[in-house]
Parts: C-alpha cells; sequence; structure tokens
C-alpha cells in the first residue's frame, strides 16, 4: 500500500496546490473526472476533520453531566413553552432561544444531553472542514489550512462550546459566518472579474441573509466572518494596498449592513412589544476603561491560545509565558513580512492585527457588560490563530519540510492533549460529582402518597471547588453554589428517575440554603460541600 | 465486537503509516519521533501523519 498522492499528501513547505476551488467559486472548467477525484478526497478530508474533535471531546461528550443552565433550561422547554425564547431574545438572541428550545425539548434527560453536546463537536468538525477548504481557495498552503482548521477544533473557546449543552448553537453561529465571507467573496471575485452581476447579486444577499441570522442567534460568534478575512487579508499578497483596503472594506461593510439589521429587527420587536427588552442590552459609555479591560483580560485570554487563564492565579507564570511568546512571534512575523515582501506588506499586517482582533470582539466592546469568557473570544482567537500560524510559517521558512512538519504535528498533538484535558478534567468530571451528589440524594427519597417526604441540599460555595484551577463560569467552576441551580437540579433528577409520575414536584418538600437549619427535620439531607473530597490538583 | 473492528482499523492504519514513515527518507531522528506519535496517539497521531508526515520516498 502507499498513500495518496493528492493535495492530501501535501508535507509542509511544499507549494499550496488548491483542493478544488469549490471555495469561494468552482472552476468551470474542472471536469468531471477530476471533480470525482476531488469528491473521494474531499470526504477523506472531511471525515478526518470530523473524527479530531470527536476524539477529542469524546470522553466529555458521553460523560453525564449537566452545567448551570442546562437544568433549568431543560425543565422550562418541556414545561414552560416559549420562556427560554422569550429569555434569550430580550437578551436579543431569539434564533438560539428557538435553537435551544428545540433542542432541550427533544431531551428528556441529563444522559440526554450529550446528544447536544456530540451536535456542538460536529458542527467544530464541519467548521474545521469549512476553514481548510476555504483558507486553501484563498491561497494557504493545505498543510498551513489544516493547522488552522485543526486548532480552531481545539482552542479553549471550542472547549467550552463542545462541552456546555448550550454551546451547540454557538458552533452553528460560526459555521454560519464562516460560509457568509466565502459567500460573499464569491460575489465580490466575480463583480471584480467584471463579469455578470446575475450570480454576485444574489449571493452576496445570501450572505447577508446568513450573517443576519448569525447575528439574531449569537453576536460574538457571528463575527467569526473576521477569521476567513484575516486568512485572506495574509494569503493574498499581490493585492495592492489600496485593492486590499477596498476588499476589506466591502466585507466589513456587509458584516455592518447585517449587524445594523440585526439591531433594528430587534429594536422593532421591543418596539411592538413581541420581547422585553434586558436592561442588560446596553451600549458601553467609558472607553477608555473598556479599551484597557479588553487589553488586560480578554486580549491575553486569546493570545495565550491553550494555556487557560486561572482565577486563582495559580498557573500565571506559564499564562503570562503563552501570551508573550505569542505576541513576539506576532511581531517577528511583522518584520518578516517587510523584509521579505516589503514595506506595504507589513503595514497592512500590522493594520489587520490591530484593528481585526479588535473588530472580532467589538460586539462585547460595544456592549456596556465585560464579560470575558472563552465563548465570548472564539473569532478573536481565530483571527489571532491566522496571524500567528503565518508568523511562524515565516520563521520557519528555512528549516526542512520534515522539520516543519514534525513541528506542526507536535503543536498540533499538545493542543489535542490540552483540549481533552480541559475539557473533561475541568468540566465534564467536577460537573459530573455535582450531579451525582444531587441524584444520589434524589434516590433515597421514598416517594409515600399520604406524606411528602422533605429534602434539603446544603448548597456548595467556592471553597468546594474540586479542581485547582478555575476560570469564571466556564472551567473548574461549580453549578450547585447559587440558590436556585441545586433546585432545579433536584427536579430534573426526580424527573429522570420517575419519568412516569406527571407531577412529581407535588410529591415532595424541597429547601436549600449555605446551613442547614437546626430546628427542622428533613428526611434527606443532601451536603454539596461533599464535593470536597473529589478535589484533584489540577 | 464493534470495538475489535475499530481496533482492527486503526491498527492497520498504524502500520501503514508506520511502514512509510521508515521507507520515507527523512532523517533517523524524524523516523523515530513520528513513530512515537503514531504510537503514543494511534488515532490522533495517524490522522496528523497523513495530513503532515513523511511518505515512501519522500522526506
Amino acid at each position: 500500500m502507499s498513500p495518496p498522492e493528492s493535495p492530501l499528501s501535501e508535507t509542509v513547505g511544499a507549494p499550496a496546490v488548491p483542493l478544488t476551488p469549490a471555495l469561494p467559486l468552482p472552476a468551470a472548467h474542472t471536469s468531471v473526472r477530476s471533480r470525482r477525484r476531488v469528491g473521494v478526497h474531499g470526504l477523506i478530508l472531511a471525515a478526518l476533520l470530523m473524527l479530531v474533535p470527536l476524539l477529542a471531546y469524546q470522553s466529555t461528550t458521553f460523560h453525564e453531566f449537566g452545567l448551570r443552565d442546562d437544568y433549568s433550561n431543560l425543565r422550562e422547554s418541556h414545561e414552560e413553552l416559549g420562556k427560554v425564547v422569550t429569555f434569550c431574545a430580550s437578551h436579543a438572541r431569539p434564533i438560539y432561544g428557538w435553537l435551544l428550545q428545540a433542542s432541550y425539548g427533544a431531551t428528556s434527560s441529563v444522559r440526554g444531553l450529550e446528544w447536544m453536546r456530540l451536535g456542538a463537536v460536529l458542527l467544530l468538525g464541519a467548521l474545521a472542514y469549512l476553514m481548510c477548504r476555504g483558507l486553501v481557495a484563498l491561497g494557504w498552503s493545505f498543510a498551513e489550512s489544516v493547522c488552522i482548521a485543526l486548532l480552531l477544533t481545539l482552542v479553549p473557546s471550542a472547549q467550552v462550546m463542545a462541552a456546555w449543552a448550550v454551546g451547540w448553537p454557538y458552533v452553528f453561529t460560526a459555521v454560519l459566518a464562516a460560509g457568509a465571507f466565502f459567500v460573499a467573496e464569491g460575489a465580490f471575485q466575480t463583480l471584480r472579474r467584471g463579469e455578470t452581476s446575475r450570480i454576485a447579486l444574489p449571493a452576496a444577499l445570501l450572505a447577508l441573509l446568513l450573517m443576519g441570522v448569525s447575528a439574531l442567534t449569537y453576536q460574538s460568534s457571528a463575527l467569526f466572518y473576521l477569521v476567513p478575512l484575516a486568512g485572506g487579508l495574509i494569503a493574498q499578497r499581490s493585492r495592492s494596498a489600496r485593492a486590499t483596503l477596498r476588499w476589506g472594506a466591502m466585507h466589513l461593510m456587509l458584516v455592518a449592513v447585517a449587524l445594523a439589521l440585526a439591531y433594528a429587527v430587534m429594536m422593532s420587536l421591543y418596539d411592538h412589544g413581541v420581547f422585553v427588552k434586558s436592561a442588560r442590552v446596553a451600549f458601553e459609555h467609558d472607553w477608555g476603561a473598556k479599551l484597557a479591560w479588553f487589553v488586560s483580560e480578554p486580549l491575553p485570554n486569546a493570545l495565550s491560545m491553550f494555556v487557560l487563564n486561572d482565577d486563582h492565579q495559580r498557573g500565571r507564570a506559564p499564562f503570562l509565558l503563552a501570551v508573550t511568546l505569542a505576541g513576539l512571534v506576532l511581531i517577528a512575523g511583522i518584520v518578516l513580512e517587510w523584509r521579505r515582501h516589503g514595506r506595504e506588506r507589513a503595514l497592512i499586517w500590522l493594520a489587520g492585527l490591530v484593528t481585526l482582533p479588535l473588530l472580532a470582539f467589538a460586539i462585547s466592546l460595544v456592549a456596556s457588560e465585560r464579560y470575558a469568557t472563552y465563548r465570548t473570544i472564539f473569532a478573536m482567537t481565530g483571527v489571532l490563530l491566522c496571524f500567528l500560524v503565518a508568523s511562524v510559517t515565516s520563521l520557519t521558512a528555512r528549516w526542512s519540510a520534515g522539520a516543519r512538519g514534525l513541528l506542526a504535528a507536535s503543536a498540533l498533538a499538545a493542543a489535542f492533549l490540552t483540549a481533552q484535558h480541559h475539557a473533561f478534567a475541568l468540566i465534564a468530571v467536577p460537573q459530573g460529582h455535582e450531579w451525582q451528589l444531587i441524584l444520589d440524594g434524589a434516590k433515597q427519597v421514598r416517594l409515600k402518597p399520604t406524606k411528602r417526604p422533605s429534602i434539603f441540599a446544603i448548597a456548595s460555595s467556592p471553597a468546594d471547588v474540586s479542581t485547582a484551577s478555575i476560570y469564571h463560569d466556564e472551567f473548574g467552576s461549580l453549578s450547585s453554589n447559587s440558590e436556585w441551580v441545586p433546585k432545579e437540579m433536584f427536579k430534573r433528577a426526580m424527573h429522570d428517575l420517575h419519568p412516569d409520575i406527571a407531577d412529581v414536584e407535588a410529591r415532595y418538600q424541597f429547601a436549600t440554603g449555605t446551613k442547614l437549619p437546626s430546628n427542622r427535620h428533613f428526611d434527606v439531607v443532601i451536603d454539596l460541600h461533599r464535593l470536597r473530597r473529589f478535589y484533584l490538583d489540577y | 465486537m464493534r470495538y475489535s473492528l475499530w481496533g482492527i482499523l486503526v491498527l492497520i492504519a498504524d502500520v501503514w503509516a508506520i511502514v512509510n514513515i521508515l521507507q520515507s527518507s527523512a532523517q533517523t531522528g524524524n523516523k523515530v519521533l513520528w513513530t512515537v506519535l503514531v504510537i503514543v496517539l494511534p488515532v490522533f497521531g495517524f490522522i496528523l501523519w497523513f495530513f503532515l508526515g513523511p511518505r515512501t520516498g519522500r522526506a
């Protein structure tokens, strides 16, 4: 047996071989035979790219757990139809609400959440495939495109999206946004060639529609449009500065129009009383403080790539080292671009490197809230990843193809193992422990027709976290350290244990608090402080 | 049975990858590292080799 001699077998450093120019526009002269060949290779590529996130998150996907909002979403999607949609729409995300309602509505137990997480993982695979094909079409080498595509599925933002059942619409939004870019790029290319606008106009409108839908789903991920834009900016060196400016402006205008349309739609819905606007939907006023916050929190989180920020500041040194290293590599990339391709290209890189990460985080910058979670920085991480991969390619230009292949493989292997560890050990396992404690308590409840058993849950506190690393409400965090989550978790446990009893909630009394009341007797006591015994030093 | 079949497929793929690595014209150090990668990460290592690794007659 010998490996296929195709674009799939191209090694790092070899000249870029276009792997079907299907994106942005297919070449009209492609023969039927070559299409067939490309089709098989395209399938192999798709299968392998899909397999990577599946492998990385397999243990997380199929672990039995929920995470915070999962419990209330699951109940409300069955018992209070429309509540999830109304809540999400009040935060200007009506399509997100509808997707959550539909998916939680089709899920009947905590065990069933694995299908939603599997959906996120499959969508990550689809995103990787789309990005790989798209970057090759934009002029990146096949090896670079594979690296970026795979790393995108393994960054901390992707880890959160894969591990949290609410996360699949975030990836769906990113797929729509990336798709919108490639459709728009096809339309703009057609116009640039001076061809008939019969295809260009519908394509541009389709791109606008895709962006509009993604902006009404999850705005932060909608800006994933800028990731392939960064890819195009880096790869298309033959374009003049003026042409690059025009090209970038056209794309940014499309994004701006789509966001403005989505905003107008939401304001109209609020004005007509269809939904009620949340007080959290407000614009930032203190721009100086917001920019300082951006530089001190979201930007380092995105630059550090696979090294997690830690609220306990335990891993501060490796985190800062990763940020510094990424910064130095990016600076080296600009210097090498200047030396090899001239001042104009270096200035284009610098302009892209300064503006695109800011724009990719624009929604969170414009909004008054300051929430530096990983799920909001997916687009910014993607933009920086494109510049980092391009910079590393420049830095290693004189290395042998074998050495570059090994470097890429080492980086990908490290990213793969890190993603697997973070998602499983910092999300699935601690959240699974919380769920198991509640479930064990629910199993002790004896439902009787005459008497309602009483249950008390002693809520956990931040001191009970079972991981050494914790970041905001994502990695290593607790679900049960609030008033409402233990109650929702217990309701869910009783529902899962007694699916045949219609109104199981009426058959027991549940209370929760930080301390067990000394003057009352409870039939079952669930002590969530016991989470401490699961503590592991990572 | 399902897992056995998957295991056999992975084994065949890894053997194919390792034979290709050893027959390639890559440096000995690179060959060793690629082989270790495929053995330590049987599926992901194979995928990495398929996209980025040395092949028969090539570095």
